[in-house]
């Protein structure tokens, strides 16, 4: 009785898993499943007989069985619950696919952002309209309908010691452009300020500044003079071009060409250049050069009250102790026979190509000119190499 | 504003700020090109990829008189203009026909690009079945030993997980991965095909999958490559620090669930550590006594002498 319940029991375990379809897959090697890009890599080899015989049943029967292989791993994921929907958590990707653009760098702070961390000044959120008393309304509190709107001024009092011929009206106009044109010069020497270390040359529209008339329009003396030594009198076009002194660095790039040589011989790689008006900067590196250009290197000389000192200046050099450090000795030692044992010559392989191909080409201009040649005239003319037919030599090109 | 030349409205402002480089990046959107000459399997096998990409792909209307592998630089401003990444470019001629050149970018320059020759193509309306929404995250199966022997074909790998791979999500629906796109390297040739998942009961928690085929079905031929350096490979590989996921260290969790930290301490000389001042253990105090006691001793002994 036992023995046939038993059978029983097996029959029913039996048929209710074969409603059922299996899960695993065998694989002879073992399959890559990356969760975090819901991929999986196969690397077993294929049949290519197999897969001639019946193309598309093959690939679909490799991409089920590779898929099956997949979720099964999946599944055994943490799974929450989000809004009655069952959901997931994928690990990162293991596989590292390449960036769309490089990672980004940190911003240089503006000069304001500087001075409000140095103080401790948070940023204030204010809101966007403000209560009018004289019209009991709540007003935007800049532009369109804000209370110092130019528009809305029809009426200006004339102040007592001013000119009575005056028009007040465009004089707050032009008040207003200056504050714009500050502005804007301010934003811009922020971007100048941020871009130095790069040495960067842009243009700025020519629109921006309003100058129209230098020296009795919208800036001041000093201002002009300052933007003056930024671009040399440049003028290029309809734009205004900002050229930035660099600290020598790798890097130099050049938004835009000019055509004035003189431009592209003042860089600071070549030394200071003594000019009537120097920026900041520059005074500084001369200030930095001339105090280093004594007997002792700079090391005795007295520090200036408001001086800005570098840190690194003198650079000490590092020696390793001769003895005691048996295990770096070892690594040194054993670096040094990999290298030659085990190491391939490194070869440039640009270079190597660069150079096949300019020797090709020399040796092709020579045969061009022996070619030229052929007609008329001594062979004296033509080198020795090619009278000799490239003998010796290595770059021959085949 | 870290611009020269400020954007005028809110919406310029705001693509330009997505198109600046990010710690996360956006996802990928890819453009379809056609050039000057296209036949209809080219014309199919763009817009089918196209379906596939779709929200993130852009398709150029107009024929493009472009030559990828002479002169890349149309591409490159293409790609800034519309702030794509990864490109598709089909053409037809003589010596090449039913040609796709696929590639994409690292900081809007070229990184990687292969042309591909479509040789057998059917398109998704030759299978009549429904298809999927569009839009949803797909499953990549790469089969063949190529993809992990041949240095083109891994690169090629490379490319194509991060072409067909979508947005990056924390969260997947389990019901919601329907879409397999199946790569095999056999015989010479990249067989791409594109199936719906059907999932059966097993016995246990995971289902049984099933396969049925919707999509394009393509043999590709690889014809030319232009791969990056693998010094500018590695370069766009880099993770920014912030991304990385931070390290918790000198915490462990034992097998009752309680938490041990180890504290790092320097080393201590015990016999100057600083304890509850008590005048009687001074040792100073000790050696007056002993010398005072000592000094007694001596006076009486002269004394009595």
């Amino acid at each position: 009785m036992a023995a046939s319940t038993n059978e029983l029991v097996q029959d029913v375990l039996e048929s209710v898993k074969k409603q059922f379809k299996s899960i695993t897959v065998e694989k002879d090697i073992e399959v890559d499943v990356d969760c975090g890009n819901l991929l999986v890599c196969d690397q077993n080899p294929i049949d290519i007989k197999l897969y001639r015989s019946n193309k598309n049943e093959f690939i679909s029967s490799l991409a089920r069985d590779n898929t099956q292989l997949l979720f099964n791993q999946i599944w055994k994921l943490p799974i929450h619950k989000v809004d009655d929907v069952v959901v997931a958590e994928i690990p990162d990707p293991q596989i590292r696919i390449p960036r769309e653009k490089p990672v980004p760098k940190a911003k240089k702070l503006t000069k304001w952002q500087e001075y409000a961390e140095l103080k401790g000044i948070q940023k204030r959120k204010r809101s966007r309209l403000v209560f009018d008393e004289e019209t009991k309304e709540w007003v935007p509190r800049f532009g369109y309908k804000s209370k110092n709107d130019l528009k809305k001024d029809w009426l200006l009092e004339v102040p007592d010691n001013a000119d009575p011929f005056e028009d007040q009206f465009a004089k707050k106009k032009g008040e207003k452009k200056e504050r714009v044109a500050k502005n804007e010069l301010q934003r811009l020497r922020n971007i100048a300020r941020a871009q130095k270390s790069k040495g960067v040359l842009f243009a700025i529209s020519y629109s921006h500044f309003l100058l129209k008339d230098p020296l009795g329009g919208y800036f001041s003396e000093d201002t002009w003079d300052h933007m003056q030594q930024f671009f040399d009198g440049n003028m290029f076009g309809s734009f205004m071009v900002l050229k930035l002194r660099k600290i020598p660095s790798k890097s130099q790039i050049q938004y835009l060409h000019c055509s004035n040589s003189n431009q592209n011989n003042n860089r600071s790689r070549d030394g200071l250049i003594p000019k009537p008006q120097q920026s900041q900067d520059e005074v500084n590196q001369a200030f930095h050069l001339a105090k280093k250009s004594t007997a002792s290197i700079g090391r005795f000389e007295e520090k200036l009250p408001k001086e800005i000192v570098e840190k690194n200046s003198r650079k000490k050099r590092k020696f390793e102790p001769t003895f005691g450090q048996l295990d770096k000795e070892k690594d040194r030692e054993k670096k040094i026979l990999n290298h030659i044992l085990l190491g391939k010559p490194k070869l440039d392989i640009a270079k190597a190509v660069n150079k096949e191909m300019r020797d090709g080409e020399v040796v092709e201009d020579e045969r061009e000119s022996r070619r030229r040649q052929k007609g008329r005239g001594s062979k004296k003319a033509l080198p020795k190499s090619v009278r000799r037919g490239n003998r010796g030599n290595k770059s021959s090109y085949r | 504003m870290h611009r020269i030349v400020k954007p005028k409205n809110k919406r310029s402002k705001r693509f330009l700020d997505a198109k600046e480089s990010q710690i996360i990046e956006n996802t990928k959107t890819a453009m379809f090109i056609r050039g000057s000459q296209t036949s209809d399997v080219v014309n199919n096998a763009l817009k089918e990829i196209y379906i596939m990409k779709k929200p993130n792909a852009v398709m150029f209307t107009k024929k493009n008189n472009i030559r990828p592998f002479e002169d890349f630089t149309s591409l490159e401003f293409f790609s800034n203009k519309n702030d794509t990444s990864l490109f598709v470019f089909g053409s037809h001629n003589k010596k090449r026909p039913h040609n796709l050149v696929m590639g994409h970018l690292y900081d809007y320059h070229l990184l990687d690009m292969f042309e591909l020759g479509i040789e057998s193509f059917q398109s998704m309306n030759s299978f009549k079945n429904t298809k999927l929404t569009v839009g949803s995250k797909p499953c990549l199966v790469f089969a063949g030993e190529l993809f992990n022997s041949d240095h083109s074909y891994k690169r090629l790998k490379y490319f194509l997980i991060n072409f067909f791979r979508g947005p990056m999500v924390q969260n997947v629906r389990l019901a919601g991965l329907e879409h397999v796109l199946s790569f095999t390297a056999v015989d010479g040739k990249v067989v791409l095909k594109s199936y719906k998942t059907l999932l059966k009961k097993s016995g246990t928690k995971t289902p049984r999958v099933e396969l049925e085929e919707i999509g394009p079905s393509m043999d590709l031929v690889m014809r030319r490559t232009h791969l990056a350096t693998t010094d500018l490979y590695k370069r766009s590989l880099k993770v920014p620090k912030t991304a990385k996921p931070k390290k918790r260290k000198n915490i462990s969790i034992d097998a009752f669930k309680t938490t041990h930290g180890r504290v790092h301490m320097e080393k201590q000389d015990l016999g100057n550590l600083q304890t509850r001042k008590m005048k009687a253990l001074k040792r100073v105090r000790e050696e007056k006594k002993q010398k005072e006691a000592a000094a007694k001793k001596q006076r009486t002994a002269a004394a009595n002498v």
